[in-house]
């Protein structure tokens, strides 16, 4: 079991790695000169050298990829060119904006997928089984952003129930703040929710026909009993499984739903970013986003070899 | 003395069509009863109709009658105080049968506590005291243990060991060894022999194979095409077979004289179990028969009746065998 | 093992409770409704081609957010005046174009990935798998913004990103579906001829995977449908003016307080196209193979 923590790790560090050289790569090489687009095209090439000498995008690729990257263990991603202000800090501010709310809305799915697919499998073929998979054959194919709209539309702008966007901050309100949250939380969740219950059900129905749901039955445990005390332990490891995966889907779901509601979180900072070509932000962003889906990526696998008894003796 | 299974007329229907029908057979105290039959005879379905445990879509029709009660009119709840308790099963498969995120000792425990009023430190003494009596090694480190730790023969003991732990009437055992080793399955036909001898309770053995049979049980039924079409005591019937179907079972057995294969041809039935819902009208093994007239158009029954006074445990039962044509009467013209 | 390698990201479905053991391909009810309203879609995009009740860019202000049926407005105006009803009919091009390439980047990517991985086995097998789960931290919007960011935002930025992110999935499915089929003894056989495992890959294991991957790609384009909505509507996929169905849905969100039905027709025709691809896949999978249903 030590073994395969140090290897997973191993593998945790060489995939955020990886990953920062993409980001970086793609960020270097492809776009074009952001001195000449900061000066604009009439600029003259001494002042655009000396920019880019300012900025320190004249050194070498690997100097500058070293220093980021040094620059982001340290704590200190860079400084954006368009807007001088440093990166660390907006990205800690919008944090705890995105983080909530991809914490409610994982919450939210859960707590209503997992109730709904039991019941779901437990009344297999039955008229609750089939509402189910129809509702949330519904609930997959919807874009959560038009949820988002839609919901918008009547619980917030015709019954004026809750906000239809912004945010007005943890330190001035938290109940404003958490009342701003909660539409775009239902509408992430309603699409999270979806899969996750199909997901469940699947797992549920899977375990049910195993062969030790029939011995525990042949104990003498009512069919409830047995899918209770047996079938959920076993179908929980595919369901934690899938609950880690769907958190990439959920952070990618922020960034559009925080555009719907107006949220300032990281997706809409990154959004702007691109409208205004402000590439260190974006990188600096995008390697945070990423590190944080690796990062529960890890802790889901580790998890995962625990609860399953048959993986740990290794 | 009642009998400790009273099985009437019992049939199982996939949707519209019989699996099994027809079936009677008594199990008296302290009586080890093997079922004998091919795959696709019926033997499982019966089982599990006893046990209300068939799948979705069969349902079971007859009569079952267990301690006084019907079992096959029972709610669940019901039904669920006499499995695990009262009638007890070990399966086919052992390598899937327990549940591989509990421990063994837990999933032992579990059906004491589920039937006595037992606690929790009384129920775990009692399961590792099973344990030790199914023959396991160092019974305290499986107790702890997981059951992909142990072997197929290991798990098979362990199922053993829960239907054992009651000390159930009845244990219904379906193919306990077929998915074993070879040189286990000997192993564990003699344990559950013993262990049913010293708890005193009924076996049930289905099993394909004769030699099992021979080895184990003191009776026999004798399955095809989802009807019983002989039964009686095992030496009795194996001795001289009465139904041209049993004959043809025992003759295609490989006989092994002192080590030595007999050289001769396998003798064979001629033609194949009939599938679901391809049962012959009348006798069912009217089309393989050679000894087959126009009046096996007709189903014939099990003869004779199985009697009251059947529920005795030191008392043979009868022979019946449902055949118009048997092997004791004479070869039609 | 690592959470992506026990996740068979196909959805699975029940199996038959009573195993009827018949071959027999069964059109089911979802075969056809998925297949109908697929090729609705590709026949409306191919139409509007040819036709479209109104030029989808012209701008016609003075007629702007009329409601459904107005003057042969099917679905109405928008807030400059476009034709709601011709916008989607061209809105739908783009959809499919996206999808198809989308789709087609992962395939052509994933598929001899995953057949590596499977036939090589060993150190091979586990770099292209920990690759792919690299690639598989970057969600398909984070991919999009970092091309966007870099080459600018627009459609192709959008399908490279789309079809990137889902090379993971494609690679992966396709390992676990080959694998089986490598081990069986008839591949044995065509290696001992002295065929190359290239060779033994396309002409044996991929006929017998490929109704996996036909319904994985059906599960993939009903995906690439909602991110490439997501996309558009954020301003990085499809561009304005050019019509998209996300496109529409930024328009209503401003309009919405004026006239909320603007922001249901470009939506619903997301839906009903996701619907439609999943219904097909589920659809193929069961004429092609129930039992398929019991592998995944």
């Amino acid at each position: 079991m030590a073994s395969y923590i140090i290897r997973r790790f191993a593998i945790f560090v060489a995939s955020l790695f990886l990953a920062s050289v993409a980001v970086f790569w793609v960020l270097a090489v492809l776009p074009g000169d952001p001195a000449t687009r900061i000066l604009g095209t009439q600029a003259t090439p001494e002042n655009v050298e000396r920019l880019r000498h300012e900025l320190g995008i004249d050194r070498p690729l690997t100097t500058q990829y070293a220093d980021w990257v040094w620059g982001t263990v340290t704590g200190d991603l860079g400084t954006s060119y368009v807007t001088q202000d440093e990166i660390t800090p907006q990205i800690r501010q919008r944090l705890k904006v995105t983080l909530p709310l991809a914490i409610a809305a994982m919450f939210l799915a859960t707590a209503v997928a997992i109730p709904v697919g039991v019941y779901a499998a437990s009344n297999h073929r039955q008229a609750g089984d089939t509402a189910v998979s129809i509702l949330s054959q519904l609930g997959i194919s919807i874009p959560a952003f038009w949820a988002g709209l839609l919901l918008t539309t009547y619980v917030a702008v015709k019954w004026g129930i809750l906000p239809a966007g912004g945010f007005p901050g943890w330190g001035d309100s938290v109940v404003d703040s958490l009342r701003s949250l909660v539409l775009p939380a239902v509408s992430l969740a309603l699409v999270q929710g979806a899969i996750l219950t199909r997901y469940v059900r699947s797992a549920v129905l899977a375990v049910m026909r195993e062969d030790y749901i029939r011995t525990a039955r042949a104990k003498g445990l009512t069919r409830r009993s047995a899918l209770w005390r047996h079938g959920l332990r076993n179908a929980a490891i595919p369901v934690i499984t899938i609950l880690g995966l769907q958190l990439a889907a959920l952070i990618a779901g922020t960034v559009v739903i925080e555009n719907v509601f107006v949220l300032p979180g990281l997706g809409r900072m990154l959004v702007q970013a691109i409208d205004r070509r402000d590439l260190l932000l974006v990188q600096s962003t995008t390697l945070v986003i990423t590190a944080v889906i690796l990062v529960v990526n890890l802790l889901v696998d580790l998890a995962y070899n625990v609860v399953d008894p048959r993986l740990r003796t290794r | 003395m009642e009998p400790v299974l009273r099985v009437r007329d019992l049939g199982v229907l996939v949707g519209p069509v019989p699996a099994v029908s027809g079936v009677s057979f008594d199990i008296a105290a302290s009586r080890r009863v093997g079922l004998i039959g091919e795959s696709g005879s019926g033997k499982t379905l019966t089982a599990l109709s006893i046990m209300g445990l068939l799948p979705e879509g069969l349902s079971a029709v007859g009569q079952v009658v267990h301690d006084g009660r019907e079992l096959l009119e029972l709610s669940e709840e019901e039904i669920c105080e006499i499995r695990g308790d009262r009638i007890t099963m070990v399966f086919q498969e052992p390598m899937t049968a327990l549940n591989p995120v509990m421990r063994i000792g837990d999933q032992v425990a579990e059906v004491l506590r589920i039937h006595r009023d037992v606690s929790r430190s009384e129920a775990k003494l009692r399961a590792m005291e099973l344990l030790r009596q199914v023959r396991l090694r160092d019974p305290e480190a499986r107790m702890r243990a997981y059951p992909h730790q142990l072997s197929g023969g290991q798990r098979q003991r362990v199922v053993i060991a829960l239907a054992l732990a009651c000390d159930p009437a009845l244990i219904i055992a379906d193919e306990p060894t077929t998915a074993l080793d070879v040189t286990v399955q000997a192993q564990i036909l003699v344990l559950l022999r013993d262990l049913v001898e010293d708890h005193g309770s009924s076996l049930l053995l289905i099993t394909h194979d004769l030699a099992v049979v021979a080895s184990v049980c003191e009776d026999v039924l004798v399955m095809y095409g989802g009807r019983i079409i002989e039964s009686g005591p095992t030496r009795d019937v194996f001795d001289s077979p009465n139904h041209p179907y049993t004959d043809g079972l025992l003759a295609a057995v490989p006989e092994i004289e002192a080590g030595i294969e007999r050289r001769s041809r396998l003798a064979t039935i001629a033609g194949s179990v009939p599938g679901l819902g391809q049962f012959p009208t009348g006798c069912v093994f009217r089309n393989r028969c050679d000894r087959a007239t126009e009046a096996c158009l007709t189903e014939p029954t099990l003869l004779p009746e199985p009697s009251i006074e059947s529920g005795l445990s030191d008392v043979d039962p009868p022979r019946r065998v449902a055949c118009f044509h048997p092997l004791d009467s004479e070869i039609p013209s | 093992m690592t959470i992506t390698d026990s996740f068979d990201l196909t959805e699975p479905e029940e199996a038959p409770a009573v195993d009827s053991g018949g071959e027999r391909r069964r059109v089911g009810a979802n075969l056809i409704v998925g297949a109908a309203i697929v090729l609705t879609i590709v026949a409306t995009a191919l139409l509007s081609f040819l036709w479209t009740p109104f030029d989808p860019t012209r701008v016609e202000v003075p007629d702007r957010l009329k409601g459904m049926g107005w003057e042969g407005h099917l679905l109405g105006t928008d807030q400059v005046g476009h034709d709601i009803l011709s916008q989607l009919m061209v809105g739908a091009r783009n959809t499919l174009f996206v999808g198809i390439l989308a789709v087609g980047i992962a395939l052509v990517v994933g598929v001899p990935l995953g057949g590596l991985a499977a036939a090589r086995r060993g150190w091979v097998e586990e770099s292209v798998m920990r690759l792919s789960d690299v690639i598989y931290a970057f969600p398909a919007i984070l991919l999009a913004i970092l091309l966007s960011a870099a080459r600018g935002p627009g459609i192709s930025s959008a399908m490279i990103a789309i079809g990137v992110a889902y090379i993971p999935i494609v690679a992966r499915v396709t390992r676990g579906a080959s694998l089986a089929v490598f081990q069986t003894d008839y591949i044995r056989a065509a290696y001992s001829y002295g065929r190359g495992r290239t060779y033994v890959f396309v002409r044996h294991v991929l006929p017998n995977i490929s109704s996996v991957l036909i319904v994985q790609a059906t599960v993939l384009f009903a995906l690439a449908i909602l991110a490439e909505a997501a996309l558009s509507y954020l301003g990085l996929g499809v561009q304005p003016p050019a019509p998209s169905w996300g496109g529409s849905l930024v328009a209503a969100q401003t309009f919405f307080r004026i006239k909320a039905s603007l922001a249901f027709f470009p939506g619903l025709a997301i839906a009903i196209s996701v619907v439609g691809f999943n219904l097909l896949g589920d659809g193929i999978r069961d004429f092609l193979d129930p039992k398929l249903a019991e592998k995944t």
